[in-house]
């Protein structure tokens, strides 16, 4: 009797353990045409993606089914419904390696369709397409680009009567000035693990990439390292901001949407973010508040470069049930008519060339900047993983709290590079 | 307890071949082995959904798989080399020794407080026994939230200090490494104090009034009652209680994923955080899969001796 139940047990562990191999192998690709279609993407950009599908939908006739979360439950979300197959047909993808989502690592497990051949891969943005390929196949549409720099109400500036900031050593003066009037020049939230970043990678712009553009090859090669680049330079001026009284009491406290409410009830003048945030700062400020946009000065040449990188992009699922339709739909995304639809909702700047949207002050102060070609990567877009990117998180956190120094910090994101 | 077959005859089955063991009459004791057929089903599905996945799962920690490729290689004992040596996961390690001490010294000093308080006949007892017991039933995650908003610099905790003239004692809550790991301990034992005081009131109420009252005639006063008539009478509720709050403890990640997400800097970084960020973040699915192993066997090896511990107590 308990040799037949071992047998039983044993059989059922069997059949377990073929059933699970099974799942973990990416399926063939389909191409039969079906009536639906499942989107994914970030809650940042739910407002305009809510817009285009509603579009789509009319369009098309399909049933559209899209899901959100925040970027963090997203990108593990994302890799768990891929390797069990049961992710969308459409979702939000990042260029590089350095986060959980990005294609690098998501297309050397084959997850991801090549879409060289869509009628929109010619027309990317140059400077932007490239971060979307691998081995020279594309593999995600880029729908919006992103700079990084202060996000500022125009109201609160005026009420100061201090002027924007063009080198680093006014950018301490202004500090000084802002507070001595009651206001905190910049509202910090590094509670919120990648507001960490912002400012290091807004002051790197200035500090590395304008006398290294190709710092990011030479530390792909181990020719450089963060110690011993001008990542130091960065981390002593952001001590040094906070030591001008730059920003916030207590920013280790403070998550990034108090950070918002501090520019928007006008306690604080601007906020360093990435564009992308803007329209969820808008969201939430009073009726008609004006926001503008100036690159947070990394040095005293008076030319101060923004990172400009990828806002948001979209891949097809290589598995995807219904293949035929997310093609479709993501070769829609790049017509003008859903460029527009998108932008209506959401602010931007098209990554799209030749598109035509209206711009908020704030949004086009960043595309004459872009277009004056003041522009730097985004640091972790070389970043060989997402252990850079958390080793940077958790160092930024431990210079605030005391608990390291910056040559700690930069030791820890260059083991963590090293490690890959 | 009999058991309903304790009179039926032995079962007969075919005929056994000489040199068979025979069926040995069973004692008063032995569950009939044919009403385990009846459990298959339920054992099969157990089996399919819990046991083969731990296996499987378990097995994956002596590999280096990525947790989306298709293929990974078998590292043997490196992933547990790896957590014994770097001192991140030995931070972890201690973190989570700290929270699971400090909740369960904590909650059920609270909750034994709050059982005492509320085993007397003071009207109001009933309405406060839902006030306490009510932050339970809500999710955990809800409270987590709700705390983290009001712990924030402006938030109501600095604003209710400030209010009552006790400015001095703001707080930079989660802010500061010391007092997010204090924080973090709070909520948790804010929470959940109602819980361990719903087992102590349930084993206060089990004591005989007669007890107290003859140590009472005896001249034993409060304190002296409560020391030799009631804890000692309490030893199985504090058993269960103790025995939950480690393992509550040992296993939290909700409170810290949402109120610190692990820091500031990894200050209140958990075992239980490391490893969804190894699994989920970092492509490190097998080092992910080792230090859940580790934290499941940190929480039996202390369960077992808590629980060993306590009922040698008892028996003495």
């Amino acid at each position: 009797m308990i040799n037949r139940k071992i047998t039983a047990v044993a059989g059922l562990a069997a059949a377990a353990l073929v059933l699970a191999a099974c799942g973990a192998q990416p399926q063939a690709p389909s191409n039969e045409k079906t009536g639906a279609l499942t989107v994914a993407t970030t809650s940042n950009n739910q407002a305009p993606m809510e817009a285009v599908i509603e579009a789509y939908k009319k369009k098309s006739g399909l049933d559209v089914n899209l899901t959100v979360a925040d970027t963090a439950q997203y990108q593990t979300t994302l890799r768990t419904q891929l390797s069990s197959g049961t992710a969308s047909d459409v979702f939000t993808v990042w260029p590089g390696s350095g986060n959980p989502g990005a294609i690098s690592i998501l297309q050397k497990a084959g997850y991801l369709a090549d879409l060289s051949d869509r009628p929109w891969a010619g027309k990317v943005e140059p400077g932007t397409a490239e971060t979307l390929r691998i081995g020279g196949k594309t593999y995600g549409l880029p729908s919006k680009l992103d700079a990084i720099g202060a996000i500022y109400n125009a109201a609160t500036l005026k009420e100061t009567g201090l002027k924007v900031p063009a080198t680093y050593s006014e950018l301490l003066t202004f500090c000084a000035d802002a507070k001595a009037k009651g206001k905190v020049a910049f509202a910090l939230g590094i509670q919120t693990d990648w507001v960490t970043q912002l400012i290091p990678y807004a002051l790197v712009a200035s500090t590395v990439y304008a006398a290294d553009p190709g710092f990011n090859d030479k530390m792909a090669q181990n020719q450089a390292t963060f110690a011993a680049s001008g990542w130091a330079d960065a981390l002593a001026k952001y001590q040094e901001m906070g030591k001008a009284g730059c920003f916030n009491d207590d920013p280790l406290g403070t998550d990034v949407t108090a950070s918002y409410g501090l520019v928007n009830t006008g306690k604080a003048i601007g906020v360093v973010q990435v564009l992308a945030s803007f329209s969820q700062i808008a969201s939430t400020a009073p009726a008609r508040t004006e926001f503008g946009f100036f690159p947070l000065p990394g040095g005293d040449s008076g030319t101060n470069p923004v990172p400009r990188g990828i806002g948001v992009s979209f891949a097809v699922n290589e598995t995807a049930k219904n293949r035929v339709n997310a093609l479709d739909f993501v070769d829609w995304l790049a017509t003008p008519e859903a460029i527009k639809v998108w932008f209506d909702a959401a602010p931007g700047i098209p990554a799209i060339q030749g598109a035509d949207v209206g711009a908020e002050p704030a949004v086009q102060a960043a595309i004459d900047i872009i277009a004056a070609g003041h522009t730097a990567p985004f640091p972790d877009s070389g970043w060989p993983s997402a252990k850079v990117q958390a080793a940077h998180f958790t160092g930024i956190q431990q210079l605030f709290s005391g608990q390291a120094d910056a040559g700690q910090v930069l030791a820890s994101m260059d083991e963590a590079y090293s490690a890959g | 307890m009999t058991s309903l077959t304790d009179d039926r005859p032995p079962v007969t089955g075919p005929p056994r071949a000489s040199g068979g063991r025979r069926r040995t009459p069973r004692g008063p004791a032995a569950p009939s082995r044919r009403l385990l057929w009846f459990a298959l089903p339920a054992l099969a599905f157990y089996g399919f959904a819990v046991v083969v996945p731990t296996f499987r799962g378990g097995a994956l920690a002596f590999t280096d798989w990525d947790g989306l490729s298709p293929g990974y290689a078998f590292v043997g004992f490196d992933n547990f080399a790896r957590i014994f040596s770097t001192a991140s996961s030995l931070e972890a390690l201690t973190m989570t020794l700290v929270f699971a001490l400090a909740i369960t010294v904590l909650q059920n000093g609270v909750g034994l407080l709050l059982a005492v308080g509320l085993h007397t006949g003071i009207k109001t007892r009933n309405v406060l026994r839902v006030v306490f017991f009510a932050p339970v039933v809500i999710t955990p995650v809800v409270v987590a939230y709700l705390w983290k908003f009001m712990l924030t610099p402006d938030g109501a905790v600095n604003g209710a200090l400030e209010a009552v003239g006790l400015g001095a004692l703001r707080q930079s809550w989660l802010g500061d490494p010391t007092w997010a790991a204090v924080s973090v301990v709070m909520v948790v034992v804010w929470q959940h104090a109602g819980y361990s005081m719903v087992i102590y009131l349930a084993g206060l109420q089990s004591i005989p009034p007669e007890l107290n009252e003859a140590a009472a005639v005896d001249g034993a006063g409060a304190w002296r009652r409560f020391r030799s008539v009631t804890w000692p009478l309490l030893a199985t509720a504090t058993t269960i209680n103790v025995m939950l709050t480690i393992i509550g403890g040992f296993k939290m990640f909700t409170e810290v994923y949402v109120l610190t997400g692990g820091g500031p800097g990894g200050a209140t970084e958990t075992l239980s955080t490391l490893l969804y960020k190894s699994a989920f973040q970092f492509d490190e699915f097998g080092y992910g899969i080792a230090l859940a192993l580790v934290l499941a066997l940190v929480v039996a090896v202390f369960s077992i001796a808590q629980y060993r511990l306590s009922n040698r107590k008892a028996v003495s």
